[in-house]
């Protein structure tokens, strides 16, 4: 019933869409039609329109550069709006609250302990490489989001505690670490995809899991493979995100790459407005991706605890992997039985 | 205190580009850094025009308000300054500035930006006045010793003006008092003598 409602009022609102549409449509014939307006333009007008660099005029500068020859530019106020009013508080405000919810979360469902104890016995989650290469990743991620959040956030969170000059010091440090360490991200970002990515494609039983909301809100345990369906969010949000970052971040870092890389289409110029764009895109992307982060830290350290050994040692307790991977512990031992 | 501004009067400005000569030599820029740059519009065509630009010492300053470490601040006579010690050179203020004032000339490891430098108005920075160590850094600073901006004081049509807003403001106002905006006082050239225009 309420689908056929739906259907009804779309379509009743495409129709009067398209009739509303059609009066409009004559009017524009009729204009082209009228006789041409009078064409005087006012000199002065013309010449404020092409100091904002809004006419294709014959401007010139001795001065090189690849708007040099604008005298007012416009895309700085628009950026610097978008920067003062929304990026900076709305992020300090976004992480706040996202650490605020993780806080709420934990006095609500506490650490997440075994049910049957621990078996004592320990089986191998993640091997060597996979270690290395999420430490590599890992680390690089808290560099860079701990310099790049200094330097977003310091104006407002430091230099009313340290001052504006011992606030410069640590600024530039930051500004440096971030940009040599950056361009190591995507580095790590491809190495981590090839490492993980056949644990982290759709499984039969996963659709399951997100039914359920993962038993985060039922008693006992849903099944699950070697990554269940949060883990397997998290791995492509970090790819996605990760692209995101590091495609921004390299037309940051590098302000003549694109000439540099795609000298054969000129089309793409690297000026102010791409500039402006990416450090607007990168600022959100890299704070949702914080966010997730902190949300990942929080689940593998502190809500569920046996989790992060899987990392650091690569061993967990057979019953962690029987309780929270069912399937996957399943086929370790059917592995083993084959084996002996 | 007078609120210094500078004014191009686009009537007169002829792009012979001493003023950007004049600042280079007074300051002793380096290479590939223009405090201060002449725009010509229709360049060759009628109704050519040409227009000085520096910083323009803005009230609300957009390089102030996006910089991430707070480095600017305003003198009493409405100069924005900055002091090289706090900035770090991220380039955020040229990305903000609508007049492309902000240039970074030092370069650090591989090429990354070095410290911002601009227009000083001629009033230097924030250590002690005229020291060495201030004209490495900002140049000279004509203002502490009671002098106006050499690019203005030196424009050889006088289409450049800077200084206190309100004398620059009733200078230019008695121009187009005179010249009219193009045809809009109609007869006063015939009917009027120059003290008429004036009074």
């Amino acid at each position: 019933m309420t689908n056929s409602r739906t259907w009804v009022l779309g379509l009743w609102f495409f129709v009067s869409v398209v009739f509303a549409m059609a009066p409009l449509q004559t009017t524009w014939a009729e204009s082209e039609q009228a006789a041409p307006a009078i064409n005087n333009p006012n000199p002065g007008a013309d010449l404020w329109r092409a100091v904002r660099g809004h006419l294709d005029s014959p401007a010139v500068t001795q001065v090189k550069g690849h708007d040099s020859a604008v005298l007012v530019n416009d895309e700085g106020e628009r950026w610097t709006l978008i920067r003062v009013n929304e990026l900076v508080p709305k992020s300090r405000d976004w992480l706040l609250f996202v650490i605020l919810l993780l806080g709420l979360v934990y006095m609500i469902a506490g650490p997440q302990k075994l049910q049957h104890g621990e078996a004592g016995v320990e089986v191998e989650r993640h091997n060597t490489t996979a270690r290395f290469i999420h430490w590599f990743l890992a680390i690089i991620f808290i560099v860079l989001g701990i310099t790049g959040l200094i330097l977003l956030l310091g104006r407002v969170a430091l230099i009313p505690l340290i001052g504006k000059e011992a606030f410069g010091v640590v600024a530039r440090i930051c500004k440096e670490v971030h940009n040599f360490v950056g361009p190591l991200f995507p580095v790590a970002i491809i190495l981590v995809f090839f490492n993980l990515v056949r644990g982290n494609l759709y499984e039969r039983g996963d659709i399951k899991w997100i039914l359920k909301g993962g038993g985060f809100f039922s008693e006992g345990h849903v099944s699950a493979g070697k990554f269940n369906p949060g883990e397997k969010l998290l791995f492509w949000l970090t790819i996605f995100l990760g692209i995101g970052v590091s495609v921004t971040g390299y037309i940051l870092d590098f302000p003549t790459i694109a000439a540099w890389i795609v000298s054969a289409s000129p089309d793409f110029s690297q000026y102010r407005h791409v500039m402006e764009l990416s450090h607007v895109l990168h600022t959100i992307i890299a704070i949702v991706f914080i966010a997730f982060i902190l949300g990942h830290i929080f689940l593998a350290t502190m809500l569920v605890p046996g989790t992060l050994q899987g990392m650091t040692s690569g061993k967990v307790d057979a019953n962690w992997a029987k309780e929270h991977h069912d399937r996957w512990y399943a086929e370790i031992r059917e592995g083993e039985n084959q084996k002996s | 205190m007078a609120r210094m501004k500078f004014l191009c009067d686009a009537e007169r400005c002829i792009e012979c580009n001493a003023c950007v000569t004049a600042c280079k030599n007074e300051h002793e820029i380096p290479w590939g850094v223009n405090r201060r740059r002449v725009v010509t519009i229709n360049d060759g065509e009628p109704g050519e025009r040409s227009i000085s630009v520096a910083c323009m010492h803005c009230s609300e300053a957009p390089c102030a308000t996006v910089c991430p470490v707070d480095c600017f601040y305003t003198t009493n006579d409405g100069v924005v300054l900055h002091d090289k010690d706090i900035c770090i050179g991220c380039g955020y203020c040229f990305y903000a500035c609508p007049f492309g004032a902000p240039q970074f000339p030092e370069t650090g490891a591989f090429g990354s930006r070095g410290k911002m430098d601009k227009c000083t108005f001629c009033a230097g920075g924030p250590e002690q006045a005229n020291s060495s160590e201030e004209f490495r850094k900002y140049g000279r600073n004509r203002m502490a010793e009671g002098k106006l901006p050499l690019c203005a004081e030196m424009c050889a049509t006088k289409a450049l003006l800077g200084g206190d807003g309100d004398k620059v403001a009733d200078i230019f106002r008695e121009r187009v008092m005179y010249r009219g905006a193009g045809a809009l006082q109609w007869g006063w050239g015939v009917a009027y003598d120059k003290q008429g225009v004036k009074g």
